[in-house]
């Protein structure tokens, strides 16, 4: 998946709208992983996800690659709506405390798993506390597996500006833990 | 003579790396969290788990996939972009019901009274 072959398809679904769906099949699931880690359920993660494309689809003759490229362009529109989300039910921003998922730990003893829970419980709502920029700098950095070029251009900064950020919100983060007694050496 | 003062140095030299080297392992605040730090490892190792990726139900992707394949089709016949919105679905399904529902209402008022008129 390069910007090159972006470039390509995005050229094509101007001219022929049908070749959306090669873009969709490309983006669906990390934007929806994107939107469902900052919004919290499942039903508006679903909702902004359909409502993401259909705005791509909708201004897709408006897009132009002025070293922006289609990716960042699709993150900015879901971002977008995600602030209008939160706006309008005049809530903070935060990361998703469900959908936890004990991966290749089932098998360990009942003690382990629920202190593996319970620890990354506790993360998340360290994640909770911090400000949406860094929750959202976290999303795209963990969940996303974005370099901090990637997230430049998503957040509208330089590489250099999301890795000073990316330094202080990994202190925050270590001081929220600190508060709730739970210290990751 | 230079054999045996290196001799003699260099232990110091090398107990004062160790000394330096624990002092920064019992300080891990202290300065930039920088990449090699093994607490910032295990701290990213730990955010990237609570942060696993998730993907949306597969019913989802279908639809989403149908819907803007339509919408799509239309685009190509000149037709404007919408997201559906569910909830305007379900105000035109309400009108329709209420609407539906009082013209039935009204059939049978005007039926029995027009029934009771001719058997008065």
């Amino acid at each position: 998946m390069t910007d090159q072959d972006d470039k390509k398809w995005v050229e094509a679904a101007k001219k022929d709208p049908s070749a959306f769906s090669e873009l969709y099949e490309r983006y669906v699931d990390r934007i929806y992983n994107y939107i469902y880690y900052r919004v919290s359920n499942v039903h508006d993660a679903e909702d902004l996800t359909s409502r993401t494309f259909y705005r791509a689809l909708s201004h897709l003759q408006a897009y132009k690659d002025r070293g922006i490229p289609f990716s960042a362009w699709l993150y900015r529109i879901a971002h977008n709506l995600i602030v209008n989300w939160h706006r309008d039910r005049g809530r903070r921003p935060v990361v998703a405390l469900d959908g936890l998922v004990l991966k290749s730990r089932l098998s360990e003893c009942p003690e382990d798993v629920a202190e593996y829970q319970d620890d990354t419980r506790l993360l998340r709502e360290g994640m909770r506390k911090l400000d949406p920029i860094r929750q959202e700098l976290l999303v795209l950095k963990f969940s996303q597996g974005l370099s901090n070029a990637e997230i430049g251009e998503i957040m509208g900064r330089s590489e250099g500006a999301i890795k000073s950020l990316y330094h202080r919100t990994l202190l925050a983060l270590r001081k929220e833990l600190a508060k709730k007694g739970l210290h990751i050496e | 003579m230079m054999a045996q003062m290196q001799r003699t140095v260099r232990p110091g030299w090398w107990r004062l790396g160790d000394l330096l080297r624990q002092l920064a392992r019992r300080l891990p605040g202290v300065g930039p969290l920088s990449k090699n730090s093994p607490s910032s490892d295990a701290l990213e190792s730990a955010a990237r788990a609570a942060l696993r990726p998730v993907v949306p139900s597969g019913d989802f992707r279908e639809a989403l996939r149908n819907n803007l394949s339509f919408a799509a089709q239309g685009k190509m016949a000149g037709l404007s972009v919408e997201c559906p919105k569910p909830f305007r679905q379900g105000i035109i399904l309400g009108l329709s019901a209420g609407l539906l529902a009082a013209t039935i209402a009204t059939l049978v008022v005007v039926l029995r009274s027009r029934l009771s008129h001719s058997e008065g």
